[in-house]
């Protein structure tokens, strides 16, 4: 009961803090002369024994109890009473005196916090109950705001006020009202950066406004007016600020509630899709829901399903290009270690010993026939941990980590031709997250397989070059402002490799971008140039005003993005393969002008 | 004249190099003091921009494109240095192949880059001199048989990082001044770096 009142450190703190008290904090009492009485030699001794000193620990678990508690003067001796029944009434009625410095029969939190100080002084120590606080632990003008907040440790100054670093301030808004003389105190929760007296605040920084130095004379009853109402102002608007910040997660979790229960209701109706494959696929209620994307349970089944197998994928050469994947691998490592040899690079025994080993490989090294890009393989295992590093995943220890080196070794070896590109550790991770190794490496290839993913891994110059002409030409198209701007700027299309290359996996947060999936599953890659488009739509406001950096920030980052905004944004561009057929035509176009233009080359170097 | 204005020169920087050398890594450090060592690998290329003040007040404004390094995507990287006033390029002081490849960057540069780009040489990741296989002096004979200038860094530690940046912005004005000494009275104020070069793309809007 009584831990309440002392959390586990106090005792320990009290005694031993008093080293780290910085500046004018210490435990002295002499600081500023008042018109209060003078003290007797014994009271002095009183307060010499004591260290005037408040562990932060102890103020994070007091500021909770603040929160939870009335602090009125009746119910807070009652409750002191309850949890401190060693402690006799007057002697409570003494704390109350000294605690409640100006008299308003009501503690502020600092005024708390010296009421459980002196209690816990009491309790622990049985000692005397000192007649008087220490200066500093006083208002020394009758206007001025009051702080203590010098004599704790942890508290970090800045400009004007003080700040409580976040981990010891968990306060909140909703009590500054009864604490007047307590300046502003606030708490926030996202991470966003408010500004008070022109000093950016994190939101979870908790300010106390600092004690007036001592050397500047005493604030007029105007200019301390002023001050406060300045401050009821500032208080008022980190309120509003706080509130506002409340209502907008509020109104996320709604969403994000409403939309967990929608998927919930839909996921029946899937299962009954997944059942009766592909008789339901073209239903009219079955694109609406796909619009809606898929609920996490049926996601990777569905995809499976909505993706044909054209390239006749299965588990047998699955097997047989992950063993090929391994045997290429040994040899590469072999013939590595050979090279180091010959390089001499190690010393002349461990020569003599590797040579011996090497010689052995030497046989089997010459059967692997390397012509393709197999040797990418290599830049898979530095992609593996950077393959989204937050979730800690694919990382060497990570549960999925053998999965994606199976399935993109294995790619690999399927497609010497294109071998490992960066963004496609992202692809089949992505496809990993849903769905297991080899659906995961089916899936793969045939969407890797695709004429837009097919340009953009070989990356031929011609062909992306291509790519981007004939994008530009569609924004120009479906987004002329959007266009002009970026012509203006000259701003080439380039940040949509990203985007391609990954499936908006990397760019955007991953729930987006799965529904984003969901529907390229259904409407084939048309959708992801779709997609392009309906982004550029969604920050086509910015776009037109914001300057060269602002831009390049959005289309880089895509900060900011609300689901339904964005698919209302992506809805409104109509685009489907039909239009995409174009793109093919226009792919050829470009290759036989680069055929021309290059021909001569390709013939001299022949 | 632009000093006292306090207006920004704007140049525009490109980093090349071997995938996995730090190029990212390095820009992280600059602009947000940063260290990540699992940092995405980037596909294409990425953008973040950061101003530096010299001694004498001028301003300057990096527009950094950070290039992904990877074979495949060398195609793309004519985009991002054509029209660079300064160049970064990075290998892996522990990876010998990355500093055959960055040699490549460097010719690559020299023929095809604009002739006034200023190209830094740079070996990162000096935090792990166990592994070290490029010696400084290698290095560095490079670098000034071709006029680059040559820096070893530690994104990790943030090891002459920010060095880096200020030795390229003090080379920039320099140029810049040149520029315009050669070229008459131009404005020199006005970024070279945005909108200047390459107008005439035809376009689609006729």
């Amino acid at each position: 009961m009584s831990s309440t009142l002392r959390p586990p450190s106090t005792n320990s703190s009290l005694n031993s803090s008093s080293s780290s008290t910085p500046g004018n904090g210490s435990s002295g009492y002499h600081g500023d002369d008042g018109d209060r009485e003078v003290l007797s030699s014994e009271d002095l001794s009183v307060m010499e024994d004591i260290y005037w000193e408040i562990n932060p620990f102890d103020l994070v678990e007091w500021r909770k109890l603040f929160e939870s508690l009335d602090s009125r003067e009746a119910e807070f001796m009652l409750w002191a009473c309850q949890q401190e029944p060693v402690i006799r009434g007057e002697q409570l009625g003494c704390i109350w005196t000294l605690s409640d410095i100006d008299k308003d029969t009501s503690l502020s939190f600092d005024e708390f916090s010296i009421a459980l100080f002196l209690i816990n002084h009491v309790h622990n120590k049985g000692k005397k109950i000192p007649k008087s606080l220490p200066n500093e632990w006083l208002p020394t003008h009758q206007h001025r705001v009051y702080s203590r907040s010098a004599q704790f440790p942890g508290l970090v100054k800045k400009s004007r006020g003080v700040i409580l670093k976040p981990e010891t301030s968990p306060s909140s808004v909703n009590n500054s009202q009864r604490r007047q003389d307590d300046a502003i105190v606030a708490k926030g929760s996202g991470g966003s950066v408010f500004y008070i007296n022109g000093v950016p605040m994190q939101a979870g920084d908790c300010v106390v406004s600092a004690p007036r130095p001592s050397h500047l004379p005493p604030k007029t009853t105007e200019e301390n007016m002023k001050h406060m109402r300045e401050a009821e102002l500032i208080q008022a608007k980190l309120k509003k600020h706080l509130e506002q910040e409340e209502k907008e997660r509020e109104r996320r979790e709604e969403l994000k509630a409403i939309k967990d229960k929608k998927m919930q209701e839909n996921k029946k109706y899937w299962l009954s899709v997944i059942d009766t494959w592909p008789q339901k696929k073209s239903l009219p209620k079955t694109k609406l829901l796909w619009w809606q994307g898929f609920p996490p349970s049926v996601r990777g089944k569905m995809w499976e399903l909505s993706l044909s197998n054209d390239l006749n994928i299965t588990r047998d050469l699955f097997v047989i290009f992950g063993a090929h994947a391994r045997s290429t691998k040994d040899a590469r490592a072999a013939k590595k270690r050979q090279d180091r040899v010959k390089e001499g690079e190690t010393g002349e025994e461990i020569r003599e010993e590797k040579r011996v080993t090497v010689e052995g490989e030497e046989k089997e090294i010459t059967n692997v026939v390397v012509l393709g890009r197999e040797d990418t393989v290599d830049l898979i295992h530095l992609d593996l941990p950077r393959t989204f590093p937050a979730l800690s995943i694919f990382q060497p220890d990570g549960p999925c980590h053998n999965q994606l080196k199976d399935v993109l070794e294995a790619y690999v070896c399927y497609r010497p031709d294109i071998g490992y590109v960066q963004g496609m550790s992202y692809i089949a991770a992505v496809l990993l997250l849903n769905l297991d190794t080899f659906p995961a490496f089916k899936v793969l290839a045939n969407l890797l397989n695709k004429q837009l993913f097919r340009v953009f891994f070989k990356m031929a110059q011609d062909e992306v070059e291509a790519y981007m002409n004939w994008f530009d030409s569609l924004v120009c198209q479906y987004l002329p402002k959007v266009h002009k701007k970026l012509v203006q700027m000259d701003i080439k299309h380039t940040y949509t490799v990203d985007w391609i290359m990954t499936m908006f996996s990397k760019a955007l947060p991953i729930d987006i971008a799965m529904r984003i999936w969901d529907m390229s599953f259904l409407e084939g890659e048309s959708f992801i140039v779709r997609c392009s488009l309906g982004l550029l739509k969604y920050y086509s406001n910015k776009i037109e005003k914001a300057p060269f950096e602002g831009i390049m920030h959005m289309l880089t980052k895509l900060p900011e993005i609300e689901e339904e905004e964005l698919f209302a944004a992506i809805e409104k561009i109509d685009f489907t393969m039909v239009h995409m057929s174009k793109f093919v035509v226009a792919i050829r176009f470009w290759c036989s002008i680069a055929l021309r233009r290059y021909g001569d080359m390709i013939c001299l170097s022949l | 004249m632009a000093g006292q204005m306090r207006k920004a020169l704007t140049y525009k920087l490109v980093l090349l190099g071997d995938a996995g050398v730090g190029k990212t890594a390095i820009a992280v450090q600059f602009v947000k003091g940063q260290f990540n060592p699992f940092l995405e690998s980037t596909i294409g290329a990425s953008f973040m921009n950061q101003t530096v003040t010299l001694p004498d007040e001028t301003l300057i404004k990096f527009q950094i494109w950070d290039t992904a390094g990877q074979e495949r995507f060398h195609s793309l990287a004519p985009m991002y240095y054509r029209g660079a006033q300064a160049a970064i390029v990075v290998y892996d002081i522990t990876n010998r192949n990355s500093f055959e490849k960055a040699k490549e960057w460097i010719k690559e540069l020299q023929q095809q880059g604009d002739p006034n780009v200023v190209v830094a040489f740079v070996g990162n990741k000096v935090d792990m001199p166990e592994a070290r296989k490029i010696q400084p002096s290698e290095g560095e004979s490079y670098a000034s048989e071709n006029g680059l200038f040559f820096i070893e860094t530690s994104a990790k530690t943030a090891e002459n990082v920010s060095e880096l940046f200020m030795k390229i912005a003090k080379q920039l004005p320099s140029i810049q001044r040149q520029k315009d000494i050669t070229s008459g009275p131009s404005n020199p104020g006005v970024k070279p770096g945005v909108g200047a070069p390459s107008k005439g793309k035809g376009g689609c809007c006729g």
